[in-house]
């Protein structure tokens, strides 16, 4: 397993070393508060051991890696630097991968964007502050086999 | 729970009264959609606040959040208790708490 991996410099590594197991699971966790994003990650790792988990703070960042290796489970907050970036980040891996799992994990009360969320049509919408227990819940009822 | 409000120019202020939980934050969250705009100092009075629970925190980090594209925010007078959630919460770590 990757363990957490936050941030540009290491996406690197992150590439090499999924491109060793082409099978595995890969989840893609997003999130511009280090402090959500370290505990989504230690969530999910807790969760699927089995699979490739890399965090970003960084949309832009998430979409290149996405691209290049592929994302399954895509977790995101919605507003990312003060923009509803996190919705742009979903539909463009959604593009790449149409059977790509979307779990929102956001501040966004579900009425905010519901138009836009209905229309991506996401696998879970956790609002903040997500526990394991969601987490769990929302992995054992993705749209997409994985 | 009692809002109040207090604006001067582009600051305001809102001290938080009583309980903010999962009943209460809708109502905080509906006066903060409106009242930021054009707002570039926010100050969150909680010194009367004796609880928050985890939909009230979702409301403070909204407003954290778009506080953060248009100016500043920081909370004040956080009691022992609240103070603990934000510990726990991690939320100490982000939050601008004096």
């Amino acid at each position: 397993m990757l363990g957490m991996l936050v941030g540009a410099q290491k996406k690197r590594s992150a590439v090499r070393s999924v491109r060793k197991d082409a099978k595995r699971i890969r989840i893609i966790c997003v999130d511009d508060h280090r402090i959500f994003l370290s505990r989504l990650l230690s969530y999910v790792g807790e969760l699927m051991p089995e699979a490739e988990t890399v965090g970003f703070e960084n949309p832009e960042e998430a979409i290149s890696f996405a691209k290049e290796v592929g994302c399954d489970i895509l977790f995101t907050e919605i507003e990312l630097g003060g923009k509803p970036s996190g919705l742009l980040l979903a539909r463009q891996i959604q593009e790449a991968n149409p059977r790509v799992n979307l779990i929102f994990t956001t501040v966004c009360s579900p009425n905010e964007y519901a138009k836009e969320v209905m229309e991506i049509r996401p696998s879970g919408y956790l609002t903040k502050v997500v526990e394991m227990g969601e987490v769990e819940k929302a992995l054992q009822s993705l749209l997409y086999a994985v | 729970m009692k809002i109040t409000q207090n604006r001067e120019a582009q600051k305001l202020t809102i001290a938080l009264e009583g309980r903010l939980d999962t009943t209460t934050a809708p109502e905080l969250e509906g006066s903060l959609g409106t009242v930021l705009k054009d707002v570039t100092e926010l100050i969150v009075d909680m010194k009367d606040l004796e609880y928050i629970s985890s939909a009230g925190l979702r409301v403070i980090l909204k407003a954290q959040k778009v506080m953060f594209s248009q100016g500043k925010m920081t909370v004040t007078g956080v009691n022992e208790s609240v103070m603990e959630v934000f510990e726990i919460t991690g939320f100490a770590d982000i939050l601008n708490i004096q």
